[in-house]
């Protein structure tokens, strides 16, 4: 429909204008295209993804052992007859894959379905806890960030220095040490010693913002500790490559500050693998983040997914792993808008493709 | 500042540079002493591995005493190079001395728009604002010959010509008015027409704005043409230096006239084809004992493979020395070998190398 509506516009155009406009405006045209195409095909593998994901999801869940039926009407009351008429009420007794589709073609008309434990419909559950999810990973990827930039710098310009190997130490601690290790860590500096922030438990932003950030910031540290370790591996990596380059020298060579030099001109072009490494880092968050927010009680998608597949909540799982999973190929997508961003050479469409042999 | 200092814009007295490496101690650039008059141009010409790149990077300071070991005097404009901290090193790179280097696509920046790659230039003076040195970056553009200069300024590395590149790295080179330009094969990577107009380019801005320059090329007849002085190395010493007519009508170092027969001509008269040099520069780790090119000289003797010949200057040509046993010329087969010295005719040679 929108190739139609663009021929007709180039035709007009076409027709009223001399030959010159024209060219420019076919070429225009043109361009608007391929982004249109490129944008459907991205939807397009947005929709395989989610398709694929909500199969395996789906069928796994299956495998599991264990009833929902079983394991909402407890041990007192589980009675054949009430779990088989409990079975019947889900939908349970249908044959799988008429499950999958019945629940495909809700999921489609944007009904998520109820929660087998609670009743609740899945898309307000959602709706309830992923911003606590989302604000926790949000501030954790900074507090990465901010972290893990300025000691690459530092690292990758000082490179085989002190300075370098006592932050590689650091750093390799950090990434062999498991997410709520740290978290531990923190509850027993910050909570049990120092008394400072709570050891658990979440404060809503009507609480005041000290408060509700004071309750974000520890189980964020534990969720950052990682991804930190990896960014600043990957910049540094990437930042003393470019450091061997030649124009690296020469901009020693035009006699500006090593300061500017290191952020003027080694950032920007070492910046992909990091790029890259924060949207695939974001999907991979998902784990760790289940674990520290259950370890810190805190009411995101993470502990209600732990829930969920606890309590064998297969519609709750389902919705979740679908939000997730389309987060994740949003963030994916727009990391692959940065690129061409970044380096400018990267042209839009064979944005992916450079940057994959890069990254490899 | 004495006397001696402002009269000479560079002097380099008995420069050494050591890589310590696994294979041993390489020694780059041993025991070489240099001169340059404010204005002049200077070529140095070797094989790759001769010591060229590293002899320049360290008299620009820019060998980092953390891998190199550098021994020796690097006086630029009065100032001991050598013993500058990296601070005020780093004050007189732009400003007193500039560097071009060989391939001007990696020399580049590939992201930074070129325009502002040369206003970072511009901009080491303090006072420069930074409309005042985009404006100054266009000016700069047009100097060196690249047309639409306005526009292009918004260009990054990747969408210019090669020629255009290194008009660029030139325009970076002169932003800061340096007294001295040290061009590191500056059109090795270029094809030879586009060569030919860089290095106009060179003459021309040498001249208008008095900027001395030392240009290192692998090729003598770049050198022979756009330069006043040329010093030939081989394995990290000086084989012979001296004016450019000079070495071209006599060279009296076996390797240069090696290195001169190696040119191939085309004067159809004499017919003769482009000689080798036989074999590879030596090892620099384990350098032959007494010459160095005594292991690839057609003309060594004995002498020559127990001790290392000493610069002497050629009698009667004030400036031309060479280092070598047995001196002399093979560029002209008959008569002309043996002592190639002396006052012979103008030797065909120098018309046909420095046409």
């Amino acid at each position: 429909m929108t190739r139609e509506t663009t021929r007709e516009t180039t035709r007009k155009t076409t027709r009223k204008t001399t030959r010159k406009t024209t060219r420019k405006t076919t070429r225009k045209t043109t361009r608007n295209w391929r982004l249109a195409r490129l944008f459907l095909l991205r939807l397009l593998r947005l929709a395989a993804v989610l398709f694929v994901v909500s199969v395996l999801c789906f069928l796994s869940l299956n495998l599991l052992p264990g009833d929902p039926a079983r394991t909402i009407l407890g041990v007192a009351g589980s009675s054949p007859e009430a779990v088989r008429s409990l079975r019947h009420e889900l939908g349970l007794d249908q044959p799988l894959l008429s499950r999958f589709f019945t629940w495909l073609g809700h999921a489609l008309t944007g009904d998520l379905g109820r929660s087998y434990v609670s009743g609740q419909p899945v898309s307000e559950i959602i709706a309830q806890r992923a911003p606590v999810t989302l604000e926790l990973i949000l501030i954790s990827q900074l507090i990465a960030l901010v972290c893990a930039i300025p000691s690459a710098v530092v690292a990758a310009a000082k490179r085989g220095s002190l300075v370098d190997r006592g932050i590689s130490l650091w750093v390799f601690g950090v990434l062999s040490t498991p997410s709520f290790v740290i978290g531990f860590i923190l509850i027993y500096v910050f909570a049990v010693r120092l008394g400072i922030y709570p050891a658990s438990g979440y404060n809503s932003l009507s609480t005041g913002l000290g408060n509700h950030l004071g309750s974000l910031l520890l189980p964020a540290l534990s969720l950052a500790a990682a991804p930190f370790a990896l960014y600043q591996r990957v910049l540094r990596a990437d930042l003393v490559e470019t450091y061997g380059q030649e124009f690296m020298s020469v901009a020693r060579a035009k006699g500006i500050s090593p300061a500017r030099a290191a952020v003027r001109h080694a950032m920007r072009p070492s910046m992909l693998g990091l790029t890259t490494s924060v949207g695939v880092t974001v999907g991979t968050l998902i784990g760790a983040d289940v674990i520290v927010e259950s370890l810190f009680s805190l009411p995101g998608l993470g502990a209600e997914l732990a829930h969920a597949v606890s309590g064998r909540d297969y519609v709750a799982v389902q919705g979740i792993v679908l939000v997730i999973t389309i987060a994740f190929v949003l963030v994916n997508a727009f990391v692959d808008l940065l690129y061409g961003v970044i380096d400018p050479r990267l042209g839009a469409s064979s944005s992916t493709a450079g940057v994959k042999e890069r990254v490899a | 500042m004495n006397q001696a200092a402002t009269e000479r814009l560079l002097t380099v007295r008995d420069l050494r540079v050591e890589f310590p490496t696994a294979d041993g101690t390489v020694r780059a650039v041993d025991n070489v002493s240099l001169d340059l008059g404010y204005g002049e141009r200077l070529g140095i010409v070797g094989e790759s591995g001769s010591g060229k790149s590293v002899l320049s990077r360290t008299i620009m300071g820019l060998t980092r005493s953390r891998t190199a070991r550098v021994t020796g005097e690097v006086i630029l404009d009065g100032r001991s190079v050598l013993d500058l901290s990296e601070r005020s090193r780093r004050s007189m790179w732009g400003r007193d001395v500039a560097m071009v280097f060989q391939d001007p696509l990696s020399s580049l920046h590939p992201i930074m728009p070129i325009g502002e790659q040369i206003a970072e230039a511009v901009r080491r003076d303090a006072s420069v604002t930074r409309r005042e040195a985009g404006a100054r970056a266009v000016q700069l553009l047009e100097t060196v010959g690249v047309p639409l200069a306005a526009q292009r300024a918004k260009a990054r590395a990747h969408e210019l010509s090669g020629g255009m590149r290194q008009r660029v790295a030139i325009a970076m080179a002169i932003a800061c008015r340096p007294k001295l330009i040290i061009a590191d094969e500056p059109t090795t990577a270029l094809d030879v027409t586009v060569q030919a107009r860089i290095l106009d380019l060179f003459d021309e801005l040498c001249r208008e704005f008095r900027i001395g320059l030392v240009m290192i090329s692998h090729d003598l007849g770049v050198v022979g043409r756009h330069t006043d002085r040329i010093a030939v190395m081989y394995a990290g010493r000086i084989a012979e230096r001296g004016p450019v007519a000079h070495v071209f009508a006599r060279p009296a170092m076996r390797y240069t006239s090696a290195l001169m027969a190696a040119i191939p001509r085309h004067d159809g008269a004499r017919r003769t084809l482009p000689r080798p040099i036989r074999g590879l520069p030596p090892n620099l780790a384990d350098p032959p004992a007494g010459c160095r090119f005594s292991p690839r000289c057609a003309h060594a003797g004995d002498a020559c493979h127990e001790a290392a010949p000493a610069l002497v200057e050629v009698e009667g040509e004030p400036g031309h020395e060479y280092a070598c046993w047995h001196p002399g010329s093979d560029v002209t087969p008959p008569g002309g070998a043996g002592q190639g010295q002396g006052p012979a005719p103008a030797h065909p040679t120098s018309s046909e190398v420095l046409r």
